[in-house]
């Protein structure tokens, strides 16, 4: 039975789970990438029907119809069901990171997700009708069904893209403003947008690509080529990318800009990515529809798909990426504890009340590393590994121990993307002797007090101090509400880091 | 609990788990028909004959499981879009223990989307006119390793809402690492999700059937689709109430544990009459059905509505049986709170909207599938191909990708 006292804690605590050498953040990062990929594919692909469709019945194009149901047996085999299935992973997925993040947001937003389901629903029907019976319709319905399937596909992104930007941008909704003012946040336009630009592109290169593959019975050269100059038409929305990209970055906090503008270098990289490959999609279609570039072959669409995959890639790391330190912005961070909690973690331990014992725990020597293990995994794990992708071993291996102690206690000033330091000073120490001993190659005896430390109280004054020092505000929060204040530069604000002391 | 189900929680519970039932037994019926019919296409595959020479398709034996054949890859996706609503209200309505129970699964969790996909397309495939052409044998095993997919997934579903249940064994659970054992009653309540699931699929697959091949009364009366479909309804209906009565035995033996027969609750007793009621409409209706040998319209009525109320009332047990282990009293506040949420209203506008412009769609395309078909040469005639006739007749694209 449950009781009101575990489902009211303070901090609901979850079992977690160990994802080996792969940081959580990639395996949810790879779904995700794929199933927008998908995802989008979809809604663009209805559009293009719709156009094709009516190119067909106004005489435009006596192939298209040819193509449409070539095209569409492509959409419901990958998109219907890859697509689908992998939503539904994504879900999962998201439960098994944080579960906390998606309990919030199905708190804050389940009518609208139940609005964003009718519509795929509506997606749904509307597309099976048109692939069972679309070749015995007349040309009415078929227009019919297909602008409804499109419809439906893009109101679904509409629905499902409220929500996701508000991880970023919660607008209103900070303040009291309700669900609808998170929802219509200041990146839902831009975002909404720019989404539906891809996902012209990625319909309109999946097009060529399927134009390709019919046959020539179907197909002769001339009419593929009439076809792909047509599908080809897709891809002009993609002029509009540089404005959409840019609006996007103006409206997302100041912090988050600076990540992916040199901030961190990473993220950076990934923004360079996504571009680069825009860049090569755009300028390769913009030689096509000036007739100056060769015809889109078989080979050559294949290698733009996975371009314009390597821009989704590098899209969705750098939405998920400006989000730190947070998961869901001013209300939880990265590993799912909500600002408010901090002071109560700070006083009397974040893993005190934790009823998940480790593992692994025979592993360790002492209590004080099954302590330390606690803390990171509850604290470091969902963006960090011990020595795998983003290991910390990898980051902090080289640091002092004095460093590691400082560092972590001012974890937010450290690196403004992390968040601050969620524990007491005794798990502070318990996690900096797991890096050391971790780094050291896990021996089977330990014992800090040989490594010629200062006395463990006194270890635990100077981590007590750092931790007042440091505060529990996010370490981007004087120094950025001072910049968007004053509507300039970037200038240290009343929480910036005090001069550093004691590292050695 | 001494009230009537849903009432006796907060208003908020009480929506939160009405949208849940609801929704919960829409995906019942279209998850039903999947397990059953995939499993029954395997089987059908080894063991039916082919329709003779002088036999009309939609009358033989196959005409059953080539309808199933064509309608499956469409009804799994329907069940998985319709699957997402229940979920939805779920984790609001549970957070916790679901949450858990998803992590305390982990691998063979996620285990169900990749296991899902290759079903999925194994559907697609044995629909596809190469999967035709190949031996009996090659396409009873397509069938019967989509079926180990679908029952994988119940088998996983059960596994976690059992364990979701159970908060006395998640810290041990997780500290061993392994995964539950199964236990007498997840087995027996897998068994009888498996049984329960082949009387719906019958119901729907009558009712397509009928659609398809001769009229009650008009035509010949040794109809092998019909046998062979009230067979299997009636089996799985017997199978049903044997193992639904071990389940409450097993469950009487747990009393100790906090755990209530369903009888005994107030707030579901009258749920339990209404499912025997149902049981026992379907079980009489498919008895007309098999000794009359054609699809009566009367009894397919019957046997719809018996299945919608047995559907229904065995959600609302199902829910009962778990709000006796959970104290969801103790949730009202999270609910009131999400419940305060904005979007309800435009969620009932979408819904209506959608479902108003779905029913066009459906309406309109039949109406030009029957005006093309009155308006061409009656000549058209099944195919003599054993998987092919139903679909065939009506000019259905049937497996043609």
């Amino acid at each position: 039975m449950f009781t009101p006292e575990t489902l009211f804690a303070a901090v609901p605590y979850y079992p977690i789970n160990d994802f080996g050498p792969a940081m959580k953040g990639m395996v949810i990062g790879g779904l995700g990438i794929l199933h927008v990929f998908l995802a989008q594919f979809a809604i663009g692909g209805g559009m293009l029907l719709c156009y094709f469709e009516w190119l067909a019945q106004s005489g435009r194009s006596r192939h298209a119809r040819r193509f449409i149901d070539g095209y569409f047996k492509v959409l419901v085999l990958v998109s219907f069901v890859f697509g689908a299935l992998t939503g539904v992973g994504m879900w999962f997925t998201t439960i098994q990171v944080s579960p906390r993040t998606i309990g919030l947001m199905v708190d804050e937003f389940h009518w609208i997700w139940a609005i964003e389901w009718t519509f795929f629903s509506l997606e749904v029907i509307c597309g099976y009708t048109f692939y069972r019976c679309g070749e015995r319709l007349p040309d009415r319905l078929r227009l019919r069904l297909l602008a409804l399937y499109s419809l439906a596909s893009w109101g679904s992104l509409f629905w499902i893209n409220g929500i996701l930007s508000w991880q970023l941008t919660p607008g209103g909704w900070v303040d009291g403003g309700g669900a609808w003012a998170g929802f219509f946040n200041p990146s839902f336009w831009p975002s909404l947008l720019y989404r539906t630009v891809v996902a012209t592109t990625i319909a309109a290169l999946v097009a060529c690509l399927v134009i390709n593959l019919m046959s020539d019975r179907d197909l002769d050269d001339d009419a593929r080529g009439g076809l792909i100059q047509r599908a080809m038409h897709f891809l002009v929305p993609m002029v509009g990318i540089p404005i959409l990209g840019g609006w996007y970055l103006f409206v997302i906090p100041a912090d988050s800009r600076s990540w992916l503008l040199g901030g961190s270098i990473a993220m950076t990289l990934f923004l360079g990515l996504a571009i680069g490959a825009s860049l090569l999609i755009g300028g390769y279609a913009l030689l096509g529809l000036l007739g100056r570039g060769p015809r889109l072959n078989a080979a050559t669409t294949s290698l733009l798909l996975a371009l314009a995959l390597a821009a989704t890639a590098g899209g969705e790391f750098v939405r998920e990426g400006a989000r730190k330190p947070y998961t869901v912005r001013s209300a939880l961070y990265s590993n799912a504890i909500a600002p408010d909690e901090l002071a109560s973690l700070r006083a009397r331990g974040s893993v005190t009340h934790d009823p998940y014992p480790l593992t692994d725990a025979d592993r360790y020597p002492d209590d004080e590393l099954i302590l330390g293990a606690k803390v990171y995994r509850l604290q470091c794990s969902v963006c960090h590994t011990i020595d795998g992708a983003n290991g910390l071993v990898h980051l902090a291996g080289s640091w002092s121990p004095q460093q590691i102690r400082l560092n972590l206690a001012k974890l937010q000033h450290t690196k403004a993307f992390m968040p601050p330091f969620a524990g007491n000073a005794e798990e502070l120490e318990a996690l900096t002797q797991l890096l050391m001993w971790e780094s050291a190659g896990a021996p089977a005896a330990w014992s800090p007090d040989d490594l010629g430390e200062r006395p463990r109280a006194e270890r635990l004054r100077a981590i007590e101090r750092w931790l007042e020092q440091a505060g529990i505000e996010p370490g981007t929060a004087g120094r950025y509400q001072a910049v968007s204040s004053a509507g300039g530069e970037a200038r240290p604000g009343p929480a910036a880091p005090p001069a550093e002391e004691g590292a050695r | 609990m001494n009230t009537l189900f849903p009432f006796g929680f907060s208003p908020a519970t009480q929506l939160y788990l009405s949208l849940y039932v609801l929704t919960f037994a829409v995906h019942v019926v279209l998850m039903s028909y999947v397990l059953a019919g995939t499993g029954y296409v395997a089987i059908s595959a080894l063991f039916t004959r082919p329709a003779r020479g002088d036999e009309p398709a939609e009358s033989s034996p196959v005409a059953a499981s080539a309808l199933l054949i064509d309608w499956l890859p469409f009804a799994l996706g329907v069940a998985i879009t319709a699957g997402v609503a229940p979920l939805l209200f779920l984790q609001i309505l549970y957070k916790e223990s679901f949450y858990t129970a998803n992590l305390l699964l982990f691998h063979r969790w996620m285990a169900i989307v990749p296991v899902l996909i290759v079903g999925f397309y194994l559907l697609y495939l044995r629909k596809s006119e190469t999967a035709r052409r190949w031996p009996r044998a090659a396409r009873a095993a397509v069938s019967m390793v989509a079926f180990g997919c679908f029952g994988f997934t119940a088998w996983s579903w059960t596994g976690n809402h059992l364990l979701a249940l159970d908060r006395a064994a998640w810290v041990s659970l997780y500290e061993s690492g392994a995964t539950p054992a199964p236990s007498a009653e997840m087995l027996t309540r897998l068994a009888l999700w498996g049984a329960a699931a082949v009387p719906i699929m019958a119901a729907v697959l009558g009712w397509q059937l009928r659609s398809r091949g001769p009229r009650a009364g008009t035509e010949r009366g040794d109809d092998a689709a019909v046998i062979a479909v009230a067979r299997v309804a009636l089996l799985g209906l017997a199978a049903s109430v044997a193992l639904a009565y071990l389940y409450v035995y097993l469950l009487s033996q747990q009393r100790a544990s906090g755990q209530t027969s369903p009888f005994a609750s107030a707030a579901a007793r009258p749920y339990v009459w209404a499912l025997v009621a149902g049981v026992a409409a379907q079980a009489a209706a498919w008895g007309r059905i098999r000794l009359g040998r054609h699809w009566s319209r009367g009894a397919l009525v019957t046997i719809a509505l018996g299945v919608a109320t047995s559907v229904l009332a065995g959600s609302v047990v199902r829910e009962s049986l778990r709000l006796s282990r959970v104290d969801v009293g103790a949730l009202a506040a999270l609910h009131q709170e999400a419940a305060g949420s904005a979007g309800m209203v435009g969620f009932l506008i979408s819904a209506a909207l959608v479902a108003g412009v779905a029913a066009w769609c459906l309406v309109a395309t039949r109406r030009a599938l029957r005006g093309r078909l009155s308006a061409q040469a009656p000549a058209q005639t099944a195919v003599g191909d054993d998987e092919g006739g139903p679909s065939a007749a009506l000019g259905d694209r049937g497996g043609a990708e």
